[in-house]
């Protein structure tokens, strides 16, 4: 059970690295991510299925994932500052598209990896872990990246965005290169994940990413309010919002609670959170919160 | 006699009435300093400040040259609107859109270093306090949104000044301050002007404070046949210039 939580987290940690990008940082409602996580999958599975072994397929699953969702974002991201749709509207036709292109490559509901070499298993001498080893190294790797990502000027302009997007206008600086790249980056780390999830369960399934912006607000937001203050870069509240949120999964679960319902659990702790935001987050405009 | 700012026919419309807002218009200013722009409100002042820093918007028409610190540039073209715009910053009322709240003072001058496309080098934030922030005594370590208007204001000024640029343009930058505030904001202006050597053309209507701070002022008036004439004033003494 214990074990189960923490490969969880882990699988889980690269989507909240991402949704904390968008969301938290540039204040986007990024619905484009759970296309992302799809498409990450998809593509890393067909890369493996081409009969790739050891480190070699390791790499390229993780590079074909991030590719994945870098694609996605990067449509997302064109449609907001190019087409000047709004980022919600731009996101949903996003989803669309790549629904389509989905199910134009899987060809049915899903793809099965049974055949294909798992890279989560690429480490011998961990046999008895060998994908929780393997999932712990990827996401600190991702976490180490992420963090070096949050101090750079592409990492910040990304936070300036969320606060006041007039200031790049103000400063000249390209404000469409910032959106974009932010979106792409942030849905690079949800495609890694997104493959992770894949390879854990063995299969792709073409619905995987319902839902998974309701579960990056409500992680995010339990993360947020763990966290307390409200600075604008906090690299550790997407890792105690995927704490938080798995924590609380389990203990409805050992309560005697239907999982099945746990979306509408998602909604409610978003929402209340939300109503209360001034009392939990000391900020005055939920606004200001996730892109919301 | 060195000229630092000059414009030549400049000529200025909107497409949509067909008449010439500005026609002709040619001052010069010697040195760089602390100009003043006065007028009667919708007289065209922000208007002017707008074809200074080249932000042309559809349906208007701009023409003339500008020469500022020995480069030239001409206002009917593009590209030379587009350098001009790299070399001009303007400071509006509204200077809280030059800033980033929820990040320190600190952190908001190392964003106004900032390249155009932002990459992946590391920011570095420099909390040395640099001679002329210092003279400010800003409390950078705060966050912004913690400042008050005269420090925020300051800030503004400090963060448009810390790429090098000729012109700066500033908006009736105290109409929200009290006098208190204004000339700590004033004096800062002064300070910038001189010691980074470049002109700063800032409207006003505070009498007070121009009669205490111009070097220059630039009159924008309308005559008889409501043409508008410019007439620039060198404030040899700081008393009595208005």
């Amino acid at each position: 059970m214990m074990l189960s939580i923490i490969e969880q987290i882990l699988l889980f940690i690269p989507l909240l690295l991402g949704a904390y990008i968008s969301m938290g940082m540039m204040k986007i409602s990024n619905l484009s991510i759970e296309s992302a996580y799809l498409f990450g999958a998809i593509l890393a599975s067909n890369l493996l299925l081409d009969g790739y072994t050891g480190l070699t397929a390791l790499v390229l699953a993780m590079i074909g994932s991030a590719a994945g969702g870098c694609i996605v974002g990067i449509i997302a991201g064109s449609l907001a500052e190019k087409a000047e749709f709004s980022h919600v509207l731009s996101a949903i036709i996003t989803v669309g598209l790549f629904q389509g292109i989905a199910q134009m490559v899987i060809g049915g509901s899903h793809i099965t990896l049974s055949s294909a070499y798992n890279p989560l298993r690429y480490l011998p001498y961990v046999a008895q872990y060998p994908n929780l080893v393997m999932t712990f190294l990827i996401s600190f790797f991702l976490f180490l990246l992420f963090f070096i990502f949050i101090k750079t000027q592409l990492g910040m302009s990304c936070a300036i965005y969320g606060d006041n997007k007039s200031f790049l206008m103000n400063y000249r600086m390209n404000q469409s290169y910032v959106v974009i790249a932010g979106l792409a980056i942030s849905n690079a780390f949800a495609g890694i994940s997104g493959y992770m999830v894949a390879q854990s369960n063995g299969f792709v399934d073409l619905y995987m990413g319902m839902g998974l912006p309701l579960l990056c607000l409500s992680s995010l937001i339990i993360g947020k309010s763990m966290r307390g203050v409200s600075a604008p870069i906090q690299a550790s509240v997407p890792l105690l919002g995927a704490i938080g949120y798995f924590v609380v999964q389990s203990l409805l679960l050992k309560a005697g609670f239907d999982l099945r319902y746990f979306i509408a659990v998602q909604a409610f702790i978003v929402a209340t959170l939300l109503l209360f935001s001034s009392r939990f987050f000391s900020q005055s405009s939920r606004q200001d919160l996730l892109g919301i | 006699m060195n000229t630092y700012l000059s414009l030549q026919d400049f000529s200025f419309m909107f497409e949509q009435n067909g008449q010439d807002f500005f026609k002709d218009i040619s001052l010069k200013v010697e040195k760089p300093g602390l100009i003043f722009i006065v007028g009667k409100n919708g007289i065209g002042k922000s208007t002017f400040l707008r074809c200074l820093q080249g932000i042309i918007q559809p349906g208007e028409l701009c023409s003339g040259k500008l020469l500022i610190n020995n480069k030239t540039y001409d206002l009917s073209n593009t590209n030379d609107r587009n350098t001009l715009r790299n070399q001009s910053r303007i400071l509006c009322q509204s200077f809280d859109s030059m800033l980033v709240s929820k990040f320190s003072g600190f952190e908001n001058l190392a964003f106004a270093h900032f390249e155009q496309n932002p990459g992946l080098s590391l920011v570095k934030i420099n909390k040395k306090e640099q001679t002329l922030n210092h003279r400010f005594k800003l409390p950078l370590e705060k966050e912004v949104g913690l400042m008050s208007g005269g420090q925020r204001q300051m800030l503004a000024l400090l963060m448009v000044t810390q790429k090098p640029i000729d012109l700066l343009l500033l908006d009736e930058p105290t109409a929200a301050l009290d006098s208190k505030n204004s000339d700590y904001v004033m004096q800062g202006i002064r300070t910038l002007a001189q010691e980074k050597n470049i002109c700063i053309l800032c409207i006003s209507h505070d009498a007070d404070i121009i009669k205490k701070y111009a070097d220059y002022i630039i009159t924008i008036a309308e005559n008889k046949d409501s043409l508008k004439t410019f007439n620039v004033e060198k404030c040899v003494e700081l008393e009595g210039c208005v």
